[in-house]
């Protein structure tokens, strides 16, 4: 249903979006994995019409987004996109007017919309009065209160509480089952993991990998991810990242919360010289963890660095 | 796309109607300044308004009309006979007279034979107040030669022969001539000058806050999302555009209504009083777009309206009365100065809407080409 081609975009000399092309077919929940900047928003701002291409082309349907196809797409932008002084009803009323619904038919779509992100008890409080993850929720019912064909989440979850992001999660895997059609953008591989059938990986403006979850793990081989926990001066342990660096078969090393998680062929194998080096600058290694190989791992694969360096 | 345009109007008017410090900068604070100054100027304020009379006629009619003119001095207003009309520019100019009403040559005769004669007013721009006395005195002046003219045609009808001689009988008759020297000084409203003036001084802080709400919304992503919808860009500046108007016509509405209706403070003719609230509007409407448009950031346009509002509020006139020199020239490239110049003609002079049809229409291109730029650079800048 959504066909984007050759995508790009400059903000003056810098290339935001530079040849992304993807497509997404009806009841999909495709997602956009990639780190801050990497392209994510723009692209689905020229997606949505928001924003002119420099070049390539958006489908939806085999047509051109036009203003009046714009209704076919919902879009839930990353910052908070409602009026604060206003309810949560006065919101949607608005901007549900502004997509041509009206009367028993626009009044029908609020309160199921209310319902379905856990709302309706609190639609006629000002935003203002919400918590983050209600006005997150908030976020999502305006982008879904036309039923579009396809529904744009633009990093849904970013700065939500646990709770609150599991229930937005839950929300998006459930529209995702009713056939519409979603974009999903995000940094956290686990959301990508969690929901998406398809996943593109973005990077620096270009999509540098593209598949199932299990398509893109397979790029990596046999590569493991072995997380190390250290302790030790900090200016060591950055040369010791360093020192990994250049072991043999290790193709990236990154911070973990506070540890070190090398990607590498055969991780195992890699652990006794790992532990040598880090004794050679005065290093405790206090834990080691083998994991199997995810997206973060392929992102670190394809890049060298991190999603959220 | 008008059914967007009003859409879009409402939601910023309804947001603009909740706002309370919208309320207090359209209503409380001109109301409330208005008033003090109103109470301080009032008891100070001395009307002092010397006009002098030139007779270019010297007919028995003009010098009837000229002696029932120095009688009639007082409070105020005070009446004087210039001997050589040929000085009225001069005397005027040295600040003699504050204006001269100029009687010119064949007044008698054309009142006698039914032609016509037009009495001229020497003013100074500078003395807008003495201008508007000398404008209504001659305007009851005309009125009332031609009330004597209909007395005696009347008399003719019914048998009389010497129309001349009932004319003169007529001008000569006690009251000779009603000035309106007493509905002058009435109507002359200090709280009629400083309320519309602080009004529009806010009105510059509130349309500008509206203006600038396109680009706080394309910061706060509510302007993506309207866009995002199927609405067109020209669509959000129209809907924009509308709602600052209504908001500052309710505003400043509401104003003279309340001075009006409450403290007795009598504007003039409704509808031209009307029709210059939203010349007004549309023209500081028009400048806040502007502003908006060449802005790169909402903060930006915030300093940039405090600038203009406090320049123009002082070189408009909205602080002090009767300014003279630089000051009383500057009022005139002002819309705030012109405004308020139309509503002293309105409630000092009695000025009917065809008088200050002029300054609406000035106020009106002032708004339309101002506003015409910035919603361009708008287009461009922040809805591209």
């Amino acid at each position: 249903m959504l066909r984007v081609s050759d995508l790009v975009r400059r903000f003056g000399d810098q290339v935001a979006v530079d040849g992304v092309s993807f497509e997404i077919a009806q009841g999909e929940t495709y997602g956009l994995l990639g780190p801050n900047g990497a392209g994510k928003t723009t692209s689905i701002s020229m997606i949505a019409g928001l924003l002119t291409p420099d070049a390539g082309e958006v489908e939806l349907f085999g047509q051109p987004v036009t203003s009046a196809r714009k209704s076919l797409i919902g879009l839930v932008p990353q910052d908070i996109a409602l009026y604060p002084d206003l309810s949560a009803v006065e919101n949607l009323q608005f901007f549900g007017r502004l997509q041509k619904l009206g009367g028993t038919e626009l009044r029908a779509r609020i309160d199921e919309v209310l319902e379905v992100v856990g709302l309706a008890e609190r639609a006629k409080d000002r935003i203002e009065t919400y918590s983050g993850g209600m006005k997150r929720r908030a976020n999502i019912a305006v982008g879904l209160l036309h039923e579009p064909k396809l529904l744009i989440l633009d990093e849904p979850t970013v700065g939500v509480d646990p709770q609150s992001r599991n229930s937005i999660l839950e929300s998006v895997a459930a529209l995702g089952g009713s056939g519409m059609a979603v974009l999903y953008t995000t940094h956290y591989m686990e959301e990508a993991e969690r929901l998406c059938d398809r996943v593109g990986i973005i990077d620096q403006g270009h999509l540098i990998a593209e598949g199932t979850r299990d398509q893109l793990v397979e790029q990596l081989g046999e590569k493991t991810t072995v997380t190390f926990r250290v302790n030790g001066a900090r200016d060591q342990i950055d040369a010791w990242r360093a020192d990994l660096g250049r072991l043999p078969e290790v193709s990236g090393v990154k911070d973990a919360q506070g540890a070190v998680a090398v990607v590498a062929r055969q991780g195992p194998a890699l652990i006794a010289p790992a532990v040598q080096a880090a004794q050679a600058r005065h290093l405790d290694v206090i834990g080691v963890d083998v994991a199997e190989p995810d997206l973060e791992a392929v992102f670190l694969h394809l890049t060298g660095k991190a999603l959220r360096d | 796309m008008w059914r967007d345009v009003k859409l879009i109007a409402a939601n910023g008017l309804r947001r603009s109607l909740r706002d309370r410090s919208i309320l207090i900068q359209a209503l409380l604070a001109p109301v409330l300044i208005a008033l003090v100054v109103g109470a301080a100027f009032s008891s100070g304020f001395r009307l002092d308004v010397t006009i002098g009379i030139a007779d270019a006629d010297r007919s028995a009619i003009s010098q009837r009309v000229a002696e029932g003119l120095t009688g009639a001095g007082g409070n105020g207003i005070a009446f004087s006979t210039l001997s050589d009309p040929a000085d009225a520019d001069q005397v005027v100019d040295s600040g003699t007279y504050d204006a001269v009403i100029i009687l010119p040559s064949g007044l008698g005769e054309a009142v006698i034979s039914g032609g016509q004669a037009q009495l001229e007013v020497v003013g100074r721009a500078t003395s807008e107040l003495a201008q508007s006395v000398a404008q209504s005195v001659a305007t009851g002046v005309a009125a009332d030669l031609q009330t004597a003219r209909v007395t005696a045609v009347a008399a003719g009808a019914v048998g009389a022969t010497d129309p001349g001689a009932l004319i003169q009988r007529a001008v000569s008759s006690p009251p000779p001539i009603t000035i309106e020297q007493g509905e002058v000084q009435g109507t002359f409203s200090v709280m009629a000058y400083f309320a519309p003036g602080v009004a529009m001084l806010f009105l510059f802080f509130i349309i500008g806050n509206g203006a600038r709400s396109i680009i706080v919304e394309r910061d706060e992503g509510t302007l993506a999302r309207i866009l995002a919808a199927p609405v067109r860009p020209e669509s959000v500046l129209l809907g924009k555009t509308v709602e600052v108007i209504v908001v500052g016509v309710l505003a400043m509405t509401a104003v003279w209504l309340i001075t009006w209706l409450g403290f007795r403070a009598f504007w003039g003719d409704p509808l031209g009083v009307f029709l210059v609230i939203v010349a007004a509007v549309v023209a500081i409407a028009g400048i806040s777009l502007l502003i908006t448009g060449l802005a790169r950031t909402a903060a930006q346009a915030d300093a940039l309206t405090t600038i203009v509002a406090l320049l123009f509020a002082v070189a408009g006139g909205t602080f002090f009365y009767g300014a003279t020199g630089l000051l009383a020239d500057l009022r005139q490239f002002t819309p705030n100065g012109q405004a308020l110049a139309a509503f002293v003609d309105l409630s000092a002079a009695r000025a009917d809407v065809a008088a200050v049809l002029p300054r609406v229409l000035l106020l009106l291109g002032i708004g339309v080409g101002t506003a015409a730029i910035g919603l361009l650079a708008l287009r461009k800048r922040v809805l591209a």
